[in-house]
């Protein structure tokens, strides 16, 4: 029911039971404040918001004075600056004096109050608590020496996440906030939400790390923020968590086509900056990622699917991997009619021709490269294009997403003798079932995940000896821990340090000659320096070397600028190459990375050519309408002690005869758990923001005193 | 003067609970939707009237279950700084059919009992006698006596002598409730005119010193103020800061004035009984006992001998025999000694610790409100001793020497003085 009060003089209309301190900050008026904040429940022990009321002797906090028909009150007397003055000085006796060393500085709502009033402690007997600052703690520091005690932290831990880790300690006369026993917050059952921190109004309870107001968002976000897509992970993790795994799989869809193979493939750059992962070990994202798209049939997402009407323009790919596969299908859902252009015989690029199958199956890639046809993207296989200017006549645009498909063979003595071979040739003919040209006794040189792709496939292809050698030591080996410890369970001879000294043979390769690595560094000249251990030579026996070294693109000189080792040149920002109207994007620019590094890319040459092509090159979606957040997360006991569960491998035995899939990603029984450790470290972005003076019109009225 | 009563039996009586009757005892209430809360007053630091809990458990439970049935609470909650015999309360609870939970606590914070109404544990008392269809007394206590219950027009001061402490002693004042009066006005209060959260009746005699109690009485409301508001906590904070001045003898003047502003604040701005009776000491005292204030920071002295800071210790020369055990047992270096002549007092390094008192052979060590004897502030050369004890026998020596010095000069039958010749300049 509504009612009318009065605030000095000016009509309100406010709900009945309303208080009156609300009433006035969100109609205009100012009233200052400290231990109200919008959604926590009342407390009134500041004492600054008090008012008047007319008629009526003494003052009432206005927090606490609810509204009812015919209210009418005074914000400012004599009697109230006083106590309200009074009461600042009250509080400042007890915080340090130094504004300016404090961290806080410049966001610290006691600052803004004490601008506002002009007041500080110098009347009264100043004190320093004492409180040595706690930072024994993951993510957030406590320096109660700072804490006014205005007992938000408190209700914001108990009344509205429902934890109730924060409460109010005293020892030896002096009250001050912490947990049950003193306890450190894992031990207490913490969340780490950061909900205190987000409210506490000084520098007390804070993020460890420094942020601008524009950065904090990235900083405290971090997954999503390294992710190149910008994925919305905590979203995500939070529907997966509530087994809503189409609704989980729409919010991916919102950035990225391809859950399923990323699912099983990504470098997960998210996890390496996972929060949970400073608390103990980072969630398993990617392996939730795959659960997620795993358990549902699409049709949410599809039914969402965002398509713009026809344009009329027409745009070519070159290139169906990753990279060329994305800038397709969103140009396509920008309403431009699309052609991909694919030399091989199906789409999908490094992940149906280079990357096994056993870490990531061809049925799973053809199935998400099927979604390119909802689209209405056409596409040509067999079609190889060598001049992507030659396209320009019959389309407006041309993209060059062709990869990087040459293998590196490495300048020196022996490498072209037959039963050298290179990556990308093994892996591709490996992945159609074709002869690969190896023997029995494979020497892979380099220390990548593509080098132990081409191990760990020479194994399953019946390989009698496997050995991997490469420059780097195993820390600074390239390849991920889980592929290294993997290939050594398959017997691989995982030998790292080394240098490659010769290819040996006459006819044919009958070993390679490496050298031990004393030292390895790059010069402040960015050169290479390596330095041998004396009389270390010794040979591995083997029928066939593989050069797994790096990758190049394979695209001719056709008349189009280049940049380092063959790749193309692209303009900053726009993506496009030295002729007008042909764009870029993928390996092809700037060298062999990840699959999801290519999705970035194609995203943004979709955008660019989009913009080229007459659109505003918004290629955003929203495939899900943005869901309510319950606040109230509540307490689970050893929250920060709950282990990341592991991904189910098949034993080694097993795995290695054939190119089956290897990884059984996350199993049913352990999903949810994984996804509850998730922080949810975007819950606090919904908690409001504090009403500072500044935010109000001054209306002629001068701060007290 | 009665001792509480126990109303055994109150609760089976079936008549007690009519909602006439409740509207006679309780008067018109507000609803209530969560708990009845039974407990002494925030501002009870004595906790004496807890033991109306155990004395009259079944009139308190039935007075509970009045407050339920007439607010249309959901239950009662006692909340008691120990649980022990709460089984009686249990007991009488369920006989009365109501939903009691009994737990431990200091305090009723408004924040943990937000939907709930607290019932001090007399006003629960009282509501019992009414029910009984008694006259309600005033529930106190004197001193560490019993807790008993006063007509509301008995003198207070018939009250004291009952007692038969207040006539021991000269009484300056009396503390209730973390107020001083006065005897005037103690003199003219009845029963009913007292504070009442407490009940408890201290009194004070001429060797209490007003400023001193007041200070202990901040330090008592100190520890059980919650904190969470900042002008009990901090306000306690500021009038404990200054009040320590006046102790310590280093106030300027000025205090007083700051004292009041923020006393009288912390008496309009408050968020419970303890909030609002917390600058009782210091408004009681400047309002009743201003004189003993400025005495203190105007004349440099406590009248009762009591604040240490006013004490001046000084050495009696007549008696120093020059041991040097002061000396060496004081912490601050305040005693100044050369061989040969008594000690003397540093007044300014004294911290009045007093162990040089205690140290002291002779008892030479003395201390006394406002100026020292002006002989005592310079070392008097002691009389020769003989070059053998004193170089062989040390401090005893010196002490024998003393004692011979002395019982010679009575064998001569000389007056002794009082203090040692004023040595000639």
């Amino acid at each position: 029911m509504a009612v009318t009060i009065r605030i000095d003089g000016k009509e309100i209309r406010t709900e009945k039971g309303t208080s009156v301190l609300t009433a006035a900050l969100e109609n205009g008026i100012y009233i200052p404040h400290l231990c109200h904040h919008k959604d926590l429940p009342e407390l009134g022990s500041c004492r600054l918001c008090i008012v008047a009321v007319e008629g009526q002797e003494g003052v009432t906090p206005s927090c606490e004075l609810k509204a009812e028909e015919g209210l009418s009150v005074i914000t400012d007397t004599p009697e109230i600056q006083h106590l309200r003055k009074l009461a600042m000085e009250l509080l400042l006796s007890a915080h340090p004096e130094d504004c300016s060393t404090c961290p806080k500085y410049g966001r610290c709502e006691l600052q803004t109050l004490i601008q506002y009033m002009g007041v500080s402690a110098t009347r009264m007997m100043t004190r320093v608590k004492g409180f040595p600052s706690e930072e024994r703690n993951p993510l957030l520091i406590h320096d109660m020496n700072r804490c006014v005690l205005c007992g938000r932290c408190v209700r914001a831990c108990g009344d509205l996440r429902k934890v109730g880790v924060l409460q109010y300690n005293k020892k030896e006369l002096e009250t001050y906030v912490g947990t049950l026993h003193d306890r450190l917050l894992a031990d207490a059952d913490c969340r780490f939400c950061g909900a205190c921190a987000e409210v506490c109004p000084t520098g007390t309870i804070r993020d460890y790390l420094n942020y601008t107001p524009v950065e904090k968002k990235d900083t405290l976000i971090p997954c999503r923020a390294a992710c190149p897509v910008h994925t919305d992970v905590p979203r995500y993790l939070r529907l997966v968590r509530q087994g809503k795994y189409a609704e989980a799989t729409a919010v991916i869809h919102e950035k990225l086509p391809f859950p399923e193979c990323l699912g099983r493939v990504c470098t997960h750059v998210c996890e390496a900056d996972c929060r949970r992962g400073v608390v103990n070990e980072p969630v398993s994202i990617r392996n939730l990622k795959r659960y997620a798209a795993e358990h549902t049939d699409n049709s949410l997402w599809i039914s969402a699917s965002k398509q713009l009407p026809p344009t009329g323009k027409k745009a070519a790919v070159i290139g169906g991997g990753p990279a060329g596969m994305s800038a397709a299908y969103y140009l396509a859902k920008q309403g431009h009619s699309v052609t991909i252009f694919e030399a091989r015989e199906a789409l999908g690029g490094q992940m149906q021709f280079g990357i096994p199958s056993y870490r990531l199956p061809r049925d799973v890639v053809q199935k998400e490269a099927g979604y390119l046809a909802l689209a209405g993207v056409n596409v040509k296989t067999g079609a190889k294009i060598d001049d992507p200017a030659s396209l320009l006549g019959e389309y407006d645009a041309v993209l060059i997403a062709v990869g990087t498909t040459q293998g590196v063979r490495l300048p020196m003595p022996g490498n072209e003798l037959p039963g050298v071979l290179l990556n990308s040739d093994f892996l591709e003919k490996a992945s159609r079932g074709e002869e690969t040209g190896m023997g029995k006794h494979v020497v892979v040189l380099g220390g990548g995940n593509v080098a132990f792709d081409c191990a760990r496939t020479a194994v399953r292809l019946g390989a009698e000896s496997v050995a991997l050698a490469c420059l780097e030591k195993r820390e600074m080996m390239l390849a991920d821990d889980e592929e290294i410890e993997q290939a050594k369970e398959e017997g691989v001879d995982v030998q790292p340090g080394r240098t490659f000294e010769k290819i040996t043979g006459e006819e044919r390769v009958t070993g390679v000659a490496l050298s031990v690595v004393k030292e390895f560094y790059f010069d402040e000249n960015r050169r290479a320096v390596i330095t041998k251990v004396e009389n270390s030579e010794y040979e591995i026996p083997a029928d066939t070397v593989i050069f797994a070294v790096g990758q190049r693109t394979a695209l001719p000189e056709c008349g189009i600028e280049r940049g380092r080792a063959n790749s193309i040149a692209v303009k900053n920002g726009t993506l496009e190459t030295s002729t007008e109207g042909i764009f870029a994007c993928g390996d092809a620019v700037y060298g062999t990375k990840t699959v999801i590094q290519a999705v970035a890319s194609g995203r943004e040459a979709a955008s660019a050519i989009d913009r080229y092509l007459g659109g505003d090159g918004d290629i955003s979606e929203t495939l899900l309408p943005m869901e309510e957040t319950d606040p109230a997360i509540g307490k689970i006991e050893g929250f920060g002690y709950l282990k990341r569960k592991q991904e189910q491998f098949l034993a080694a035995e097993e795995r290695k005869q054939d190119f089956r899939q290897v990884s059984g990603g996350i199993c049913d029984a352990d999903h949810c758990g994984e996804a509850e450790r998730c922080l949810q470290c975007d819950l606090r972005f919904t908690i409001s923001g504090p009403h500072l003076w500044s935010d109000y019109d001054s209306s002629g009225k001068e701060a007290a005193l | 003067m009665k001792s509480i009563k126990r109303h055994n039996g109150l609760t089976e009586q079936k008549s007690v609970f009519d909602t006439e009757k409740l509207r006679g005892c309780l008067g018109t209430m507000e609803p209530v939707a969560g708990r009845i809360v039974g407990a002494v007053a925030n501002s009870d630091t004595e906790y004496r009237k807890e033991q109306l809990f155990f004395l009259d458990p079944e009139g308190m439970t039935a007075a509970l279950k009045a407050f339920v049935l007439h607010t249309g609470a959901e239950g009662a909650l006692i909340i008691l700084r120990e649980e022990n015999g709460k089984e009686a309360l249990l007991e009488a609870a369920e006989k009365a059919g109501l939903p009691l939970a009994v737990e431990t606590g200091e305090m009723v914070l408004r924040t943990d009992h937000r939907e709930d109404l607290h019932v001090p544990a007399d006003e629960l008392y009282r509501a019992a006698e009414l029910l009984a269809g008694e006259t309600p007394g005033v529930v106190l206590a004197v001193e560490d006596g019993a807790l008993m219950e006063a007509d509301p027009e008995e003198s207070v001061d018939s009250i004291l002598r009952d007692s038969g402490l207040w006539e021991a002693g000269s009484p300056k004042a009396v503390l209730t409730d973390h107020t001083f009066f006065t005897v005037e006005e103690i003199l003219k209060m009845q029963a009913k005119d007292l504070p009442g959260r407490s009940g408890v009746l201290r009194i004070l005699k001429n060797t209490d010193c007003m400023v001193d109690r007041a200070a202990k009485e901040l330090l008592i409301l100190r520890g059980k103020s919650c904190g969470r508001c900042t002008f009990c906590r901090e306000g306690l904070v500021q009038l404990s800061g200054r009040i320590g001045q006046i102790q310590d003898a280093i106030a300027k003047g000025s205090e007083t004035d700051l004292m009041s502003e923020i006393a009288s604040a912390m008496r309009v701005s408050y968020h419970c009984t303890l909030g609002e009776d917390a600058p009782m000491p210091v408004l009681s005292l400047l309002e009743k006992f201003g004189d003993e204030v400025t005495a203190h920071i105007r004349r440099k002295e406590c009248p009762a001998g009591v604040c240490k800071a006013y004490l001046n210790y000084y050495i009696d020369p007549a008696k120093c025999a020059g041991s040097g055990a002061c000396e060496t047992v004081c912490p601050a270096g305040a005693i100044e000694r050369k061989t040969g002549y008594t000690a003397v007092v540093d007044a300014f390094s004294c911290t009045r610790c007093g162990k040089c008192l205690e140290a002291c052979p002779e008892g030479a060590v003395r201390f006394i409100s406002g100026k020292v004897p002006r002989n005592a502030g310079t070392p008097v050369r002691l009389k020769k001793v003989s070059a053998e004890v004193s170089a062989t026998a040390g401090a005893d020596g010196e002490a024998a020497a003393a004692q011979e010095e002395t019982a010679k000069r009575e064998r001569s039958g000389k007056r002794k003085r009082a203090f040692a010749k004023p040595v000639k300049k």
